[in-house]
């Protein structure tokens, strides 16, 4: 009996050495960590298009955190749910194809000659990239937007429309086979 | 016309992989003629079936993963992982033992893992260690070494003894195997750690038996050619000088410190480097470079472990050598030792493993 | 620093890891001087021509340029380019770069007159009494680039150049096989390049200077060690051994140090320049001639006469071939650079540039192309070679399985792209373009993250803004109600009450008045969001008709193809081509819009009801001046849209008539206005559209069949009275067409929810 009362209290006391000790290591060696909201969020594309269903990336990055699913972003695609499948743990799911699909990167063109000035885009655009007083023609900083197509729609003229990015020298992946090979003589 | 695009460099050297395979297959031909000689014909119809089948193997398993058979049978690698298992199996072991073996080697360690460059094992070593503890009495029937011609049988009865276990004069190969005088069966590492074990000291054991200069009969004379055929190999830069140094270097530093230690108890460092597969494995089996290190210190480190791990099992293990098991177990420390052992990058500070590059761009 | 001048001094030369020696076949392009090339008919300049950004133009199409004057301006990093010989600009247009992507890039091009007629040059007489900083400026608008290969500006390389520099190496090492333009230059210009080498001491002022020049070039060695005597120059000749020739390979071989990692030579004491910027930069500064030409080594096997050449920047690479002998039929590749280094050309109709040392058109024998790739052995031989002392085949592994970070984090960045490893490889894997590949991606993924940074703070600074308008509004409002409350209090009279009231409307209209434009959202949506719940809804609607179109897509086949039977008739009764076309985009547009129609599962009446009016705009297009037509299209757009909008709602059928009536007004009356009335008139019609959607929108829904009479009815009247065809014609019935797609596209979505619905 005493044999066992001993084994209970050695047992005891060296959980309670061990247990101060983790708890001490988890006070001294604490690593300051973003909150998980933030760190989805700092992966999403930010384009702020909605094409996941919230209002925004960061709507989404907390969606996320609360447990909704990883693959609903199609600017991101594959390469942003490899990343948040990285982040959270969780199964790299294909790109849920309800959201859209992965398209080549665009971004808003007004064409200037129809556009009215109705500043209806300009209203529209998440990002400010969209430029222009009322009845003035606006126009898009190519630079700063974001692709969401989100101007697109208030339009009432339907002068925007959505351009892939051009190829340049500065942003050519070398991709040797993709060019023309001209015929001579 | 057009113009043909291409990624520089536009000029490369000849040398490819199938010629670097095919060479090294080649330079096992004198260590081979050795075998010949000193064991009989055994070992060339265990090549002849061991290339057949590594060859086979491989057609099967990359007909079933849909791959193209005739451009990667090209490469050579299949012929040379059967080459290296053909010469390292006792010369009599039966042809199912052969064909298990290398089928093993081919589907299971080479291609499962994704086929040549991706696997973590030396395919051989790994066959050969899977043959070892599954079929442990065929595996370690090595007969003795004579002259050429003195084993008892000829070039067709070593087939018949393969083939069927018999001679075509109807001994057995137990009969073979023990040999005309019917004393001994062990190979010299085999003998000297039984004698060992019976309390002589390894003076006694060398004085005892009819050893060849070296390390025994034959097998001194089929290290030595395996040694030349490395240093053919080097001087063709096939392989790299830091795996075979490595290898040799610490099996006779660790042989030397123990000798030193008790000269009584222990074989000479000589004795190690030319008994069982040391030449050979040093060679042949360990620059296999797909599952060693990468960096050239960790070339070093490699090859010293194997050595290091080769003398271990030979004085402290269950097996008379070691070879296989060093390989295979330094094959698995390769992430490890590649990890640490990165060459410092130009223009970068110190030396150190990938932390430090990280966020750099540009 | 003192001891490292000292072994320098006593001749140490250090080592560099790896490298590889590979054949060098120089001598095939050093038997004859350097020859000069006739002017060939067309000069294409490329506005970039070096690492960085082009220049602005300075110049028109048909201006008559002079020999040596300035074609574009250098700021902010760019450098000028300018006219190699005189003539006159033909075009300014895109045009296949001298890039491995051969990508269009703005190129100016000039056609030669053969006179050659300098502008007027202004060479610096005594440029040893000038400052530095004169000598530099010099440079920098002669457009000077380093010509070893990069192309880095010079006089940025001088700027940034410490007080107390160590080194000035020059660097003729040329370590590529094959080219000999570097070599050619020592031996027949080394008196000039001893001036360069001055002029870049007395801007520099360095410790020492080092001319490294590889020992398979003996002549090279001996011509500059004679020009130099006198000077404080040690020529040094280094063991030949490839990529020795690099800057950082060179200044470690040299000095013993290295350049740290993603920095600059000064940061180690040194500054490099090449052998063909020292000679640009003499005659830049002593004869005041801009950049215009270099040396071009033209080799391999298949031209006839393999030499060096004086050629004009933008000369076509097909001229330089010619002149050099090519023989078509063995040359199956044009490598613009070393055999190393250089990239294939798709075409002979590349222009030569700056940074363009070498035109390499081996025979199939002589450099044979890459076999095929084969798996990586792991053999270790890349790693031996690479003089950065990476692991080259961990790199391809990560590169090659877009494990990008990881390749990141094995220095990926520090490869310099030398090529040593791939030429070694014994499964011929061309590692170097993998390496390539992943460093775009990699740039590109920075790019992004850093966009995508930028994005957030926008939208944020965005949101705060909003926010901002919002609690400004408020307090206005409590404002407004607090005055009436001050008001009433104030004065107790009928009168007073009256006026009080006048005034609280007054505030309430100016309160509204004030919070219009952001209203929009906030109102709309009652919080801070972005607007983008519609186009949430839209897509879900989207990803609705999607499901149902797929589950009808055979009935809407047949049904489409009945549709499509009348574009035909429209078409053989349009006469001019553009009218064709006019009447092609409505039938398109008609057509898609059936399709639609028809996938939304409507009865057949009401189909041949919406065709009829549609090839009226096309019929007799009007003749109007483009503003009026523009604000013709709008409206009609605007009106379409409106239409669309209404439909959406489900509307009674009295409401649209009335609907259909005002919005044709303006657009007839336009015809005549002046573009303000017109705009005004654009204006009212839009938001009688608007009013006109909003009222809908409040209104119950009854019938869907009568509204689709009225709302074809608008789109042709305002174009009814035209006739001509002129090309604004064709855009205004393109965007009827539009606008009469969009309406249908958006009812039949509307449809094809309500009856989504009742399915549900």
């Amino acid at each position: 009996m005493t044999g066992f009362l001993i084994a209970i209290i050695a047992f005891a006391a060296l959980s309670l050495v061990f247990g101060a000790l983790l708890g001490l290591a988890a006070l001294r060696f604490k690593v300051e960590e973003d909150p998980l909201v933030e760190q989805v969020d700092a992966i999403l594309p930010q384009t702020q298009c909605g094409q996941c269903g919230y209002p925004g990336c960061r709507p989404y990055a907390e969606a996320i955190a609360n447990g909704d699913e990883i693959n609903k972003c199609p600017p991101g695609g594959e390469a942003t749910i490899q990343k948040l499948a990285d982040l959270t743990g969780r199964e790299a799911k294909p790109l849920d194809a309800a959201h859209g699909e992965e398209d080549v990167k665009k971004v808003a063109f007004i064409r200037e000659a129809e556009c009215i000035g109705c500043t209806k885009c300009i209203q529209a655009c998440p990002v400010d990239a969209i430029l222009g007083a009322s009845k003035m023609m606006h126009t898009v900083i190519a630079d700063e937007c974001t692709g969401c197509d989100l101007c697109v729609e208030p339009c009432p003229v339907d002068c925007i429309e959505m351009r892939p990015v051009k190829q340049t020298t500065d942003n050519w992946k070398w991709d040797l086979k993709a060019i023309p090979v001209r015929v001579i003589d | 016309m057009s113009f043909k695009l291409a990624a520089s460099p536009h000029q490369r050297i000849p040398t490819r992989t199938s010629k670097l395979m095919f060479t090294v297959a080649l330079a096992a031909l004198p260590g081979i003629a050795a075998q010949y000689w000193f064991f009989g014909a055994g070992v060339f119809w265990q090549l002849l079936l061991a290339i057949a089948t590594a060859v086979a193997s491989e057609a099967l398993i990359l007909k079933i993963r849909g791959k193209e058979i005739a451009s990667t049978l090209a490469d050579n690698s299949a012929m040379l992982t059967g080459v290296l298992l053909a010469i390292s199996l006792p010369p009599l072991a039966p042809w199912w033992l052969v064909v298990i073996g290398t089928a093993f080697a081919i589907i299971m360690v080479k291609q499962l893992y994704g086929g040549l460059g991706y696997n973590l094992f030396n395919p051989a070593m790994a066959a050969y260690v899977m043959l070892l503890i599954s079929f442990p009495l065929q595996m370690t029937s090595w007969h003795p070494a004579t002259g050429f011609g003195a084993h008892g049988y000829g070039f067709i009865d070593a087939a018949y003894l393969i083939f069927t276990g018999f001679s075509s004069e109807g001994f057995s190969l137990a009969q073979i195997l023990s040999g005309i005088d019917g004393v001994t069966t062990a190979t010299p590492l085999d003998h000297f750690k039984t004698s060992l074990t019976q309390g002589y000291t390894s003076s006694e054991i060398i004085a005892n038996n009819p050893q060849g200069m070296l390390a025994g009969i034959g097998w001194d004379w089929v290290n030595l050619a395996y040694l030349a055929s490395g240093i053919y190999l080097l001087q063709q830069k096939v392989i790299r000088w830091h795996i075979p140094v490595g290898v040799l270097g610490g099996l006779f530093v660790a042989a030397l410190v123990s000798f030193l230690l008790s000269p009584d108890n222990t074989a000479t460092p000589i004795f190690h480097l030319f008994s069982g597969a040391a030449m050979l494995g040093a060679f042949f089996i360990a620059t296999d470079p797909v599952s060693a290190s990468t960096t050239v210190k960790g070339r070093l480190i490699f090859g010293g472990l194997i050595g290091l791990l080769v003398y271990l099992i030979r004085t402290h293990g269950g097996y008379p050598d070691g070879m296989a098991f060093a390989v295979l177990l330094a094959n698995m420390c390769v992430p490890l030792i590649d990890y640490y052992t990165q060459p410092r990058t130009y223009g970068h500070s110190e030396e150190t493993p990938l932390e430090d590059g990280k966020g750099e761009s540009s | 620093m003192e001891t490292t001048l000292n072994l320098v001094k006593l001749g140490k030369l250090w080592d560099f890891p790896g490298g590889i020696h590979p054949p060098v076949r120089k001598s095939i392009s050093t038997s004859h001087p350097i020859k000069r090339l006739p002017l060939p008919d067309h000069l294409y300049l490329p506005l970039k021509q070096h690492v960085g950004r082009g220049g602005q133009l300075l110049v028109a199409v048909g201006d008559h340029v002079l020999k040596g004057q300035a074609l574009s301006s250098g700021e902010q990093g760019a450098l000028p380019i300018h006219a190699p010989t005189s003539g006159k600009v033909e075009a300014i247009s895109d045009y296949p770069s001298a890039h491995p992507s051969a990508l269009p890039e703005t190129t100016l091009v000039l056609r030669p007159d053969g006179e050659e007629h300098w502008c007027e040059r202004n060479p610096i007489d005594t440029p040893l009494q000038q400052p530095k900083s004169v000598l530099i400026e010099k440079i920098a608008t002669s457009g000077i680039a380093g010509l070893g290969g990069a192309g880095f500006p010079a006089s940025r390389k001088l700027d940034g150049a410490p007080e107390s520099l160590e080194f000035l190496i020059i660097n003729g090492a040329e370590c590529e096989p094959y080219i000999s333009c570097d070599d050619m230059l020592m031996r027949e210009h080394a008196e000039e390049l001893a001036t360069g080498i001055e002029l870049l001491v007395h801007i520099l002022n360095p410790a020492m200077v080092l001319v490294g020049i590889e020992d398979d070039k003996p002549e090279a060695i001996e011509a500059m060690a004679k020009a130099t005597e006198g000077l404080n120059v040690l020529v040094k000749a280094i063991p030949t051994k490839y990529p020795s020739g690099g800057e950082k390979q060179l200044i470690q071989l040299l000095t013993g140090r290295e350049v740290p990692t993603g920095g600059l030579p000064y940061q180690c004491g040194v500054v490099m320049h090449n052998i063909g910027t020292t000679y640009a930069i003499k005659r830049a500064i002593c004869d005041g001639e801009p950049l215009l030409e270099r040396v071009v080594t033209v080799t391999g096997e298949a031209v006839e006469q393999p030499g060096n050449y004086w050629a004009h920047f933008g000369t076509p690479v097909r001229h330089l071939l010619e002149h050099a002998g090519y023989k078509s039929k063995h040359g199956r590749r044009i490598i613009m650079g070393g055999p190393m280094m250089g990239f294939t050309l798709p075409h002979a109709n590349i222009p030569l540039v700056k940074i363009s040392n070498c035109i390499l058109v081996p025979s199939e024998q002589e450099l044979p192309m890459a076999g095929q790739e084969m798996p990586c052995i792991r053999c270790g031989q890349c790693a031996e070679a690479c003089p950065a002392s990476l692991l080259p085949q961990q790199l391809y592994w990560y590169s090659a399985h877009k494990e990008l970070e990881k390749a990141r984090e094995y220095k990926l960045f520090d490869c310099i792209e030398c090529g040593a490893c791939a030429y070694v490889c014994p499964s011929e894997i061309p590692l170097v373009h993998y390496y390539r590949r992943a460093k775009s991606e990699l740039r590109q993924q920075d790019a992004e993250a850093l966009k995508s940074d930028r994005a957030k703070q926008r939208f944020e600074a965005r949101n705060e803004r909003l926010e901002q308008a919002k609690l400004e509004r408020e307090a206005r409002h409590r404002e407004a109600v607090a005055k009436r409350q001050a008001a009433v209090a104030n004065r107790g009279s009928q009168n007073q009450g009256a006026q009080e009231a006048v005034a609280a409307a007054m505030a309430r209209v100016k309160a509204q008045q004030s919070d219009q434009p952001p209203a929009a959202i906030i109102d709309e949506q009652g919080n801070l969001q972005p607007d983008n719940q519609a186009a949430i809804e839209a897509r879900a609607k989207r990803k609705e008709e999607a499901a149902k179109r797929r589950a009808e897509k055979a009935a809407a086949k047949a049904k489409q193809m009945e549709a499509e039977s009348p574009t035909s008739d429209s078409l053989a009764s349009a006469k001019d081509p553009r009218k064709a076309a006019v009447a092609a985009a409505v039938a398109r547009a008609k057509a898609k819009a059936e399709a639609k129609k028809a996938q939304s599962a409507e009865t057949p009446d009401e189909e041949t009801s919406v065709t009829e009016p549609s090839p009226e705009p096309s019929a007799d297009t009007p003749d109007v001046d483009p503003r009026k037509a523009a604000v013709a299209a709008a409206v009609a757009r605007a009106k379409a849209k409106a239409e669309a909008k209404k439909a959406q709602g489900a509307e009674t059928p009295d409401n649209e008539a009335s609907v259909a009536k005002p919005s044709s007004e303006p657009s007839a009356d336009t015809t005549d206005v002046d573009p303000r009335k017109a705009a005004v008139a654009a204006a009212v019609a839009r938001a009688k559209a608007k009013a006109e959607q909003k009222r809908r929108e409040a209104a119950e829904s009854t019938s869907d069949q009568t509204e689709q009479e009225p709302k074809t009815q608008p789109a042709p009247a305002p174009v009814a009275n035209e006739n001509a065809a002129d090309a604004k014609k064709a855009a205004i019935a393109a965007a009827v067409a539009k606008a009469k797609q969009k309406a249908m596209e958006r009812q039949a979505a509307a449809k094809s929810e309500d009856s989504s619905e009742e399915d549900a």
